[in-house]
């Protein structure tokens, strides 16, 4: 029998259903091919597997992770409230409310007096970094997204600001 | 020139242009039958209006040049450069021609449209090639020594310099020199200059002269140090000042109410009327829509003025401007309350028509209603419904904030009658009750023995006189309706917190007769009503408590606005009003599609309450001076009444 | 005559007992067999106190050890896991049927196993025990029917849960089993007629001289049909149709939970472990090996026990071999490839295997 000539009826099935049926040789030799594909696989040594919480990726270039807010030169708060990436964000998920700087601040009218980030409807897309005009904002290299509750995701200024300072140009951030 | 500009353009109007064919014979018309002028603008033939220059022309066809000095309410005073054009001979039909000092070459000559008058035949290109290099190299002017501080600038998004430096600018500078820096400045109690941002197109320093007559502001210094400054110790503090703020083309003049409130693409608009006096000045009210609200500032950011050349051409008073203040006011009641224990806005009501239905069955012609000068129409043909048909008390008089004299400006005119709606009251409740103040209030109340009130106010920072004060304290049953803690409220037995002004779709009425749409901008605070929700509760508690045969009349269904309206304007109402309006009141023994509304209505059942725009309908039904008109008909721009007949309820 | 009671009450401990205690360890293999082939590591986090804990003081720290054995109780904590879930039975359910189902899946492989010599008759106390619970003279014919009973299960459970995707599950087990049982009483058919019995230890007994004895020497054709008709009656990929994911939700057991689940789950474990030690005793000589000899005594009982499950375990590993390299076959392909191919080729193999039996 084997590989004969044993014509199906062309009913519109596809070819590899006539396969099957016309030639079971074929089929065994395919499958030990298979067979001996996945034997290889299974003595090969290592795996891809990352064993998380003891092991972690480091984040390749262009990694956006969790937000943070830079300082100026002086410590203060870079952002001036202009909104633009409250803006560009598609997720909506930036709420800033601008206030008059402090008269001190010879150099600056505005700053914000609040900025929420509210992680959990941010899509990290970056589009807050590429809008912001003064270079204030940036998304880290930050690996962990994990929190124990809904408020804790929400990033207040101060906790934006505590982030910047804690990676420092250490972040690789979007190039 | 002064505020001809905008009450006269108010006859011209701007529709009516129409193609023109050819050179026609005899006097040149418009399509509207106006005398008109034959121009031809980049090679089509149109006739225009006979306006005062170019500009004006060419905006009523729809070729909309670049401007920054140009106002239609103002005298044109061509500095800015930006609206050139080039003309040609009519004539010969070749290009005016002047020579470029730079170049030596003669060049089409560039001309400001705003300083061109209007004359037969002329011919215009707006967008040939001299047009647009003229146009780049002013933007590139101005840009010079202009900050570019977008960012930080409230005017950004609605700014005509940024639109102009994408539309027609170039996309660099090729200024590598240091810009001129000016400190910023404060003007007035109302008013900041970021005097880097101005362009000097003196638009301010022009609308303080010629609308508001206080010519307060003027150009100092020269070339590049000229900036606008006022007089040392003379602060710009008129009543129109923000004016300058909505028409500065950049953000040099700015509110410090605004300052930094909001950008404004975050901004929704609502169209409405100011409420602040009886001219009723076309508003926009900007607020923020609710996903950006959470934190306690109010969502009103600013009001600004709507063209209306019938009511208030281009401007609006600063009063206007602030007059949203109280619906965020921490005094907002937000609550009902009920023998000084708070309740729900339903127990409320009900306690309130119950005991107000009693009263009147107890002692006739003891319940007295007070309206106010602030209620929309819509509410005062409720309130009347109510205190004359389902209490069956006596409706009298409003209350009305106090009469201040007019404040008369070249260009401008603030009522001294500070209540939006006394010609509607007028309309509804009848001329003797729209006119008598509160000392007439205290006189009949004293008079007729009144032991009950019902008290609709609604007027922000209302004070009520002592003695009105007094009067109503004294009386067995005092239910107040108000939108702010006041003396009123602390003495009522029963309060229900109604809606304010903003927060109430409606039709006001202004001095002149406009008839005018207000429109929900922000929903009421937790707790508040609308009005026309408060009094419909009302009434039907009212209808309910009556165990008379006239509350079987009204039906148990409860829809007691259509019975209590039906019952009231009684007999002459059955004829017209069915058709009028639509699937409304219907009358009792009126046809089958009467019948059929009606069950359609009780089916709806007990809940059914009708909507300002509903009850408009029925009122412009019922009254000839509205009749034919709709909220869609009224529209942004409003209606004057129908002057065929007099006479109220 | 006590004695003999209790030598049979032994072994019949061990026929059952066995299987059941290989359970667990055969879960284990497949999910790390699987991890491997999917160049993954798999469970690894449930060994004795934790991936710290104890399993890595004994196996060491060495990566292979983790890699082969860390995580072995993993299949404990998914039985206890299993335990524990809510036992729901669906409004739509019927309740005989829905119930009973899943002993009728894992009881019936179990039977198979009764008439399986696991071991040399081994002579204790003068009593010679052989070591199996029954040896009746239709042995092959008792195992096709029983093994024939097994997809039952499936059916009822598909019938009984009220549901569309069940049902549709069940129907597939139906048309696969007469397809495939067919098939598999062919195979068998061949192998009878060189053995030359149906009784299951004379078939042993036949195959007992070397490795050259084995049946699947002499019937290579009949060994490849059994094994795949075994793999369709043990709905094993590829012939998983009656509980395929991407088209039937779980198939018959989508409605099942908890405890019932678990023994459909068992159950399969079970055909395989029974459809192994069928193929291992008619084809590759049962416990027989050279070198060991059937004299009864303790030693060579215990090593060709030893041998037995050896062979077992082969074959349990080729089944889960298998069942991670080929993709599942569409239905129309499984219906084709049984009814065009295989019967037509067990037929032929039928004929001349006659030839040579009648020829010999």
């Amino acid at each position: 029998m084997g590989s004969g000539k044993y014509s199906m009826p062309s009913d519109g099935e596809t070819r590899d259903s006539r396969w099957i049926a016309v030639s079971p040789v074929a089929l065994l030799v395919e499958s030990a091919k298979a067979l001996a594909h996945t034997f290889r696989r299974l003595v090969r040594r290592g795996s891809f597997t990352v064993q998380y919480p003891e092991e972690s990726l480091s984040p390749k270039k262009g990694y956006r992770g969790e937000h943070f807010l830079k300082r100026d030169s002086k410590g203060r708060v870079k952002c001036v409230a202009c909104f633009m990436c409250a803006a560009a964000c598609p997720a909506k998920c930036i709420t800033i409310e601008a206030g008059k700087a402090p008269p001190e601040w010879t150099d600056r009218e505005k700053y914000p007096v609040r900025f929420e980030i509210d992680l959990l409807r941010c899509i990290y897309c970056g589009m807050c970094e590429e809008a912001c005009p003064v270079d204030a904002i940036a998304l880290s290299g930050t690996f962990p997204i994990v929190a124990e509750s809904r408020k804790e995701k929400v990033y207040d200024r101060d906790k934006l600001l505590v982030l910047g300072d804690n990676f420092g140009d250490k972040i690789s951030v979007v190039p | 020139m002064s505020g001809q500009a905008a009450e006269s353009k108010g006859s011209d109007g701007q529709e009516g242009s129409a193609r023109h064919g050819g050179a026609g014979q005899g006097p040149v018309l418009c399509a509207d039958g106006r005398p008109g002028v034959r121009i031809r603008v980049n090679g089509k033939d149109y006739v225009v209006h006979k306006h005062r220059n170019l500009l004006d022309a060419l905006d009523e066809i729809g070729v909309t040049i670049p401007r920054f000095c140009y106002h239609p309410g103002l005298s044109p005073a061509g500095n800015c450069r930006m609206c050139y054009v080039t003309l040609a001979d009519p004539k010969t039909g070749r290009p005016i021609m002047a020579q470029n000092l730079a170049t030596m070459r003669e060049e089409p000559k560039l001309f400001t449209a705003c300083t061109t008058p209007l004359s037969d035949g002329l011919i215009v290109e707006t967008d040939n090639e001299a047009v647009r290099r003229g146009r780049e190299l002013v933007m590139e002017f101005l840009l010079i020594n202009h900050p570019l501080d977008c960012p930080v600038c409230d005017k950004a998004g609605e700014c005509v310099l940024q639109n102009y430096a994408f539309q027609h600018g170039r996309d660099r500078s090729r200024f590598v020199e240091k810009k001129v820096e000016k400190p910023s400045k404060v003007l007035g109690p109302n008013l900041l200059l970021w005097t880097d941002r101005c362009i000097k197109c003196t638009r301010c320093i022009r609308f303080l002269e010629e609308i508001a007559g206080t010519p307060e502001l003027a150009m100092i210094n020269r070339g590049d140090h000229s900036e606008i400054d006022a007089a040392p110790g003379h602060p710009v503090s008129g009543p129109m000042t923000c004016n300058v703020v909505d028409i500065c083309p950049v953000g040099a003049l700015l509110d410090p109410d605004f300052l930094y409130a909001a950008r404004v693409w975050m901004l929704q608009r609502t169209s409405s009327v100011c409420p602040g006096c009886s001219k009723g000045c076309n508003i926009g009210i900007h607020h923020l829509p609710q996903q950006f609200l959470d934190s306690g500032k109010g969502a009103i950011k600013r009001i600004v003025p709507r063209t209306n050349q019938r009511v208030n051409g281009y401007w609006m008073c600063d009063i206007g401007r602030r007059v949203h203040k109280h619906v965020s006011d921490e005094g907002r009641l937000k609550g009902a309350i009920v023998d000084g224990k708070p309740a729900s806005v339903e127990e409320a009501c009900e306690a309130a028509g119950r005991r107000l239905a009693e009263a009147a069955r107890d002692r006739p012609g003891s319940v007295v209603g007070i309206a106010s000068a602030w209620m929309t129409v819509e509410e005062m043909w409720l309130f009347e419904r109510l205190i004359c048909e389902a209490i069956g008390g006596k409706a009298i008089g409003i209350l009305a904030a106090p009469k201040v004299p007019d404040i008369d400006m070249p260009g401008f005119r603030i009522s001294g009658d500070r209540n939006p709606n006394r010609a509607g009251a007028r309309l509804v409740l009848g001329d003797a009750a729209a006119e008598v103040d509160s000392d007439v209030v205290i006189a009949a109340a004293r008079d007729g023995a009144a032991v009950s009130a019902f008290v609709s106010c609604g007027i922000p920072g209302f004070a009520p006189p002592a003695d009105l004060a007094k009067t109503l304290s004294n009386m067995g049953l005092l239910v107040v309706l108000d939108t702010v803690e006041s003396e009123l409220s602390r003495r009522a037995h029963i309060v229900l917190p109604g809606s304010a002004f903003f927060e109430k779709d409606g039709v006001y009425i202004n001095e002149r007769g406009i008839v005018q749409r207000i429109a929900r901008a922000v929903p009421p605070p937790a707790g508040a009503r609308e009005d026309v929700e408060i009094l419909q509760l009302i009434m039907k508690a009212a209808v309910g408590a009556e165990s008379s045969a006239a509350a079987g009349d009204l039906g148990a269904s409860g829809a007691g606005i259509a019975g209590g309206g039906r019952r009231g304007v009684g007999c002459h109402e059955g004829d017209k009003q069915g058709g009028a309006v639509g699937g409304g009141g219907g009358a009792e023994g009126g046809d089958a599609n009467a019948h059929g509304a009606e069950a359609q209505k009780d089916s709806r059942g007990e809940k059914m309450i009708l909507s300002a725009r509903e009850i408009f309908a029925r009122l412009a039904a019922e009254r000839a001076e509205l009749a034919g008109m709709t909220y869609d008909s009224i529209g942004e721009s409003g209606s004057p009444i129908v002057q065929s007949s007099k006479g109220g309820a | 005559m006590p004695l003999d009671l209790i030598g049979k009450l032994a072994v019949i401990l061990i026929v059952f007992g066995g299987p059941m205690a290989l359970m667990p360890m055969l879960v284990f293999l497949e999910r790390k067999v699987c991890a491997f082939i999917q160049d993954r590591i798999g469970p690894n986090r449930v060994g004795l106190l934790g991936p710290d804990g104890l399993d890595e003081a004994i196996l060491g720290k060495s990566l292979l050890g983790r890699r082969l054995l860390g995580g072995f109780l993993q299949p404990m904590a998914d039985g206890i896991k299993l335990l524990f879930k809510e036992d729901i039975i669906p409004e739509n359910a019927k309740p005989v049927p829905y119930v009973f189902a899943p002993v009728f899946a894992m009881v019936p492989p179990l039977l198979a196993l009764a008439v399986i010599p696991f071991a040399a008759p081994v002579r204790l106390f003068g009593a010679e025990i052989p070591i199996h619970v029954s040896d009746p003279g239709i042995g092959v014919l008792f195992v096709l029917a029983v093994l024939a009973l097994s997809p039952f299960g499936t059916v009822m459970g598909g019938w009984g849960s009220g549901s569309k995707y069940p049902l549709l599950g069940s129907l597939r087990a139906v048309a696969q089993v007469v397809s495939y049982g067919v098939c598999m009483g062919l195979a068998l058919l061949a192998i009878l007629m060189s053995a030359g019995t149906l009784r299951i230890s004379e078939i042993v007994a036949a195959q007992s001289g070397g490795i050259g004895d084995w049946l699947v020497w002499s019937q290579p054709v009949a060994f490849l049909l059994f094994l795949a008709c075994a793999f369709a009656e043990n709905n094993r990929l590829p012939f998983d149709m009656p509980e395929g994911e991407p088209d039937l939700v779980g198939g018959y057991h989508t409605e099942y939970s908890s405890m019932k689940f678990s023994m459909f789950f068992l159950g399969e474990y079970v055909a395989m472990i029974a459809a192994s030690a069928v193929m291992v005793t008619l084809f590759l000589g049962g416990w027989s090996f050279p070198g060991i000899k059937s004299d009864g005594s303790l030693l060579m009982s215990a090593l060709s026990f030893a041998v037995f499950w050896a062979k077992v375990l082969v074959l349990l590993f080729l089944y889960i071999w298998v069942r991670w390299t080929l993709p599942r076959f569409r239905f129309d392909q499984i219906m084709r490839l049984g009814w065009a191919v295989m019967i037509p080729i067990g037929l032929i193999n039928l004929a001349v295997t006659a030839v040579f039996v009648t020829a010999r």
